[in-house]
């Protein structure tokens, strides 16, 4: 049977695959979150739009991450 | 907010403030959710005809926890662009007022715009309608042109009811001539 965790590329072991591919989505949200979060405060014209979007996007995307940050340590 | 930072004249109405139309949104929304469900998709396939991984002697039950893992990835950075898309849709708009029209708009992610433009200033309002959904739900660009050189020209793709905007600033643009002609003083 194929084991998928065996390959390895650039030489590095799968484990840290997987870290690296979660320190890079973590880098791409913070980034992302950032630019977001002062857009939404600068140029929208009401409060309450920008409370409920920032609130929506934080209780979407934060949980998903979460699960990302905890699966990425307990896949060997 | 926007409104601190534009700073609207102590008698400055705002006739109307327009996004693009929600045709445009859906779908841009709708491919973004396609891709959120793909692969979804792809294990729903796999559930439904498990001799397809037989040929890869490949078995997923050793892998869920693999799998949640690019499946959550997959679904933070499709949720991102909706947002995007969604930030895109609601930040960029044109304020209409009785004296100027002001245009927010997003160059880049990084970048947004506002400009404004007197309505004493217009010269030139076209809209087009181009194409058959367009037509049908009514929506279309509006491009406006400004004393002064080329660069001061705005235009805009995607607007609901160009025809009903253009309307608006026309008779917005009347009533300001008329105004100005009437006290001059406020001009300065």
């Amino acid at each position: 049977m194929i084991d998928i965790t065996q390959f390895q590329s650039l030489g590095l072991p799968f484990h840290s695959i997987i870290l690296l591919v979660l320190y890079f989505i973590i880098g791409i949200y913070a980034i992302f979150t950032a630019i977001l979060y002062y857009h939404w405060n600068e140029y929208a014209s009401y409060k309450k739009v920008t409370t409920y979007t920032l609130g929506l996007y934080f209780t979407t995307t934060l949980p998903l991450l979460i699960i990302m940050t905890i699966l990425a340590f307990t896949i060997n | 907010m926007l409104f601190e930072k534009i700073q609207l004249d102590a008698e400055e109405v705002v006739l109307k403030t327009v996004r693009k139309h929600w045709f445009i949104i859906v779908t841009e929304l709708f491919g973004v959710f396609s891709m959120f469900l793909f692969p979804f998709f792809i294990l729903f396939i796999v559930a439904i005809f498990p001799n397809l991984l037989d040929s890869l002697n490949l078995n997923l039950a050793h892998y869920t926890a693999l799998i949640s893992f690019a499946i959550a990835g997959w679904s933070i950075l499709t949720l991102m662009s909706g947002f995007m898309i969604w930030t895109h849709y609601y930040l960029d708009h044109w304020i209409i007022t009785d004296r100027r029209i002001i245009l927010v708009d997003q160059v880049a992610f990084f970048n947004r715009n506002v400009s404004m433009f007197r309505l004493e200033r217009l010269q030139d309002i076209k809209f087009s309608i181009d194409g058959v959904i367009p037509t049908f739900l009514n929506f279309g660009s509006l491009k406006a042109e400004t004393a002064g050189n080329s660069e001061s020209n705005f235009s805009s793709t995607g607007l609901p009811d160009p025809r009903g905007l253009q309307a608006i600033i026309q008779k917005a643009m009347d009533d300001r001539i008329s105004a100005i002609h009437m006290h001059p003083e406020e001009l300065i």
